[in-house]
């Protein structure tokens, strides 16, 4: 089995140090290269042509989703997991769309960095459990958010609105609510905002089909 | 002045006095002449009749010859008894300044008369021929006699009547001088005291007109030692009573026009009665432009908005609230008004005092030190937040890169070097733990997602990880949010969101939280609600306490970014 030739790129030399040791006892891994910033990563990676680079995201000059981009346009077969200590899914939504094969935070265990390597190896999409999870838990977040069709109203909103519907100025809504002048007006502009119409009258159709106020 | 009066009336009275005095005498000798003219005419008329009574014996003499018309020789005796006693008569009257010796020759020559007349009756026509011839020689003697002291007398007569007639002219020159004298002595002395009582009278009228024309230091001397004196120096009191009051009341215009304040002080109806330099200074207006009107022209008030007539402490009141007065050419000057009502000493009440400070320069000072202020805040966030990049790149490069070591040498012993008795796995969790606990102290330092991702993305994860810590369950939405904004601004609006989830999640039990960003052209809304158990929003917020903190660090940022911060809370 000829070896699979690994690149490390991170700027923390640590990391370098880390992730040798724990490959060290697999013999089939080779670590080729070692990249300090996104920039000389692309070098090396052109240079080198790996099987597989460990791309640390934060990096100076350039960062690791930009080179992820550009190694990718360069040489698409390389695979690339991101190595970081990000836990947000934004990065990892990041990385995916950037053509990221994997995400892998930084203190995984030895067992998920051999399984990263082999399961992008075999052109599948690695994401450690954590990482998933987050993954998981931000697109079911983002579904029931498109899932609510109705624009959410709080409590203040709904009371100004009805408060509208009964014909009564803004000074008389303030007063009622124990709240200022100012803070009406601010809910009102927000309101045709946030339910994108441009009259009042709008509004109150809206919430007469929303049910919160009788026509 | 009495004394005065009483010496020039005792002067006149011994005037009076001496001039009677000189009018008897006068009369005196007058007297004395008519005296003499009288003893005289007594004198006269003795010998008048003496002579008479021998003329009546001459005739009666005469007559006898001849029968008609006959005096018997009783007539005759009868006559020379009568002329003796005329003789006698004039022996009493005629004074000795005559020649006596000749009423004595006139008595012989009666005696001769008596005795010829005697003998009369014894003689014969012849002898008696002889006796009346040398009788009636005699008798015409007598009457000669008779004659030459009439004579005597008349001339005495002549002479006194002369002595008399002098003595009226010299009595009537006299007089004439003495009334001309006594008018003149009294017109003068009339004269002089008059003038002695009006000279200081005259002193004080023309002090009095110097005084008014403005001499103030002029000073009225009368050292008559009497009422005019007293008068005089009660005169010269008042003067310097005056000069005091003068005095005071220049320095009381002096502090009033010194005054720093804008002085105006108006009567009882309202209208400007004093305004002092100050305050024509400051509101570019002439004194006579501003006396008589009403001070609401200086605070934009219309006299039209008022019908309705105001006292003075509504008006005191009124004015005491305004913040701005008005100049002349229309600017709005910031000022601090203090009004009193003006009260005499008997509490009764003249006008309304307002005095204004100009706050311009205070105020420029306020908006100098306000921009001051917003800049170092701004820095100082700046600064904070540098520092906070500063702190989570060290943990997350240094510490969570070192702990991430650990745990990969770690995960080396367990597989190669077994050592006697450690639970490595619990070791390898503690550093999992540590690692985790790292980012999460790197991350709500500063979240990276902001910078890298944009305010949207960062409040989205700071609002779910606040919902899964924690009881409240936090929304998120953002309106138009499409653009970067301001670096700064973004983290300002990143940290405000933070401090009021902490506080919702410290103070607020609330069941449901919503956090909503409306951007709408340059306006930027940040609306946060929940429905927990509110606080006192008005309560001014006590730096230091730990609540308010939070409260004033938001308030901080709201305003260095030009922003208003509304909160509308009530407990329960």
């Amino acid at each position: 089995m000829s070896q699979i030739r690994i690149v490390i790129v991170d700027d923390h030399e640590i990391i370098h140090n880390g992730i040798t040791n724990i490959l060290k006892s697999e013999s089939s891994y080779e670590i080729v290269g070692h990249a300090f910033n996104g920039e000389d990563a692309v070098k090396l990676a052109t240079e080198l042509i790996p099987d597989v680079i460990f791309m640390d995201i934060s990096m100076p000059v350039l960062n690791g989703i930009e080179a992820i981009k550009q190694i990718k346009t360069i040489q698409n077969h390389i695979k690339i997991i991101a190595l970081t200590q990000h836990n947000d899914s934004e990065y990892i939504q990041q990385v995916l769309i950037a053509g990221g094969d994997g995400y892998l935070l930084k203190n995984s265990k030895k067992e998920e960095f051999i399984e990263a390597i082999k399961t992008v190896l075999e052109n599948k999409r690695f994401l450690s459990y954590e990482v998933s999870d987050l993954l998981i838990n931000s697109s079911l977040q983002t579904k029931k958010e498109t899932d609510e069709e109705k624009i959410r109203l709080t409590s203040r909103e709904i009371e100004i609105i009805k408060k509208i519907a009964d014909d009564k100025s803004n000074q008389e809504i303030a007063n009622e609510l124990f709240i200022s002048l100012r803070t009406v007006e601010t809910h009102r502009r927000n309101l045709m905002q946030k339910l994108k119409v441009n009259s009042i009258v709008a509004l109150l159709k809206y919430a007469a089909k929303q049910n919160i106020i009788k026509l | 002045m009495s004394r005065k009066l009483k010496a020039s009336v005792l002067v006149m009275l011994l005037l009076i006095f001496l001039i009677f005095i000189g009018v008897l005498f006068i009369m005196k000798s007058f007297n004395k002449t008519t005296d003499k003219l009288v003893l005289e005419y007594h004198e006269m008329v003795a010998l008048q009749e003496l002579k008479m009574s021998l003329c009546k014996i001459s005739t009666a003499f005469y007559s006898r010859n001849d029968s008609v018309g006959r005096h018997s020789a009783a007539d005759i005796i009868e006559f020379i008894n009568e002329a003796g006693d005329k003789l006698n008569r004039c022996y009493q009257v005629v004074t000795p300044y005559h020649s006596l010796e000749k009423l004595s020759d006139l008595y012989d020559i009666l005696k001769k008369i008596e005795s010829a007349s005697e003998t009369y009756h014894l003689l014969n026509t012849t002898e008696i021929a002889i006796l009346r011839y040398r009788t009636i020689g005699e008798i015409n003697t007598g009457i000669g006699i008779a004659d030459k002291l009439i004579e005597e007398i008349q001339h005495e007569i002549e002479i006194h009547e002369q002595k008399s007639s002098t003595a009226i002219v010299h009595g009537s020159f006299t007089l004439i001088s003495i009334g001309i004298l006594l008018i003149s002595i009294l017109t003068l002395g009339g004269f002089l005291l008059v003038r002695n009582l009006t000279k200081p009278i005259n002193q004080l009228v023309t002090a009095t007109k110097l005084i008014g024309k403005g001499n103030r230091k002029l000073r009225v001397k009368v050292n008559s030692k009497d009422e005019f004196e007293l008068l005089a120096d009660s005169f010269n009191t008042m003067l310097d009573s005056l000069d005091k009051t003068t005095v005071s009341e220049k320095y009381l215009q002096s502090v009033i026009d010194s005054l720093f304040g804008a002085l105006i002080v108006t009567d009882l109806n309202g209208n400007i009665k004093t305004i002092n330099f100050a305050a024509l200074k400051l509101f570019g207006y002439t004194e006579a432009e501003l006396v008589g009107k009403k001070p609401e022209i200086l605070f934009e008030l219309n006299d039209s908005e008022n019908e309705v007539q105001m006292t003075l402490d509504e008006k005191a009141k009124l004015f005491k609230n305004k913040e701005f007065m008005h100049s002349k050419n229309k600017q709005n000057i910031p000022v601090l008004v203090t009004t009193s009502i003006l009260k005499t000493h008997e509490n009764e009440v003249k006008g309304l005092i307002i005095v204004g400070y100009d706050l311009t320069e205070k105020h420029n000072y306020e908006i100098e030190i306000e921009r001051i202020r917003k800049q170092q805040h701004i820095a100082i966030n700046e600064a904070q937040e540098n520092e906070r990049m500063r702190i989570a790149t060290d943990i997350h490069d240094g510490l969570g890169q070192m702990l991430t070591g650990v745990s990969y040498n770690l995960q080396q012993v367990n597989h190669e070097n077994c050592i006697n008795g450690l639970d490595i796995s619990k070791v390898q969790q503690q550093i999992d733990a540590a690692i985790q606990e790292a980012r999460n102290l790197a991350h709500n330092l500063i979240p990276i997602v902001l910078k890298d991702f944009g305010l949207e993305v960062a409040l989205k994860n700071l609002v779910d990880k606040a919902t899964l810590l924690n009881q409240t369950v936090f929304s998120f939405n953002a309106y138009d949010l499409n653009n970067r904004i301001d670096p700064k601004l973004e983290k300002a609006i990143y940290r405000i969101c933070q401090e009021a989830i902490n506080n919702i999640i410290k103070h607020a039990k609330a069941t449901e939280a919503s956090i909503q960003i409306f951007k709408n052209n340059d306006l930027i809304s940040i609306v946060i609600d929940d429905n927990g158990v509110g606080f006192e929003a008005d309560k001014p917020i006590v730096p230091g306490a730990k609540s308010g903190i939070g409260l004033i660090s938001i308030k901080e940022r709201v305003t260095s970014f030009d922003g208003t911060l509304i909160i509308d809370s009530k407990p329960n």
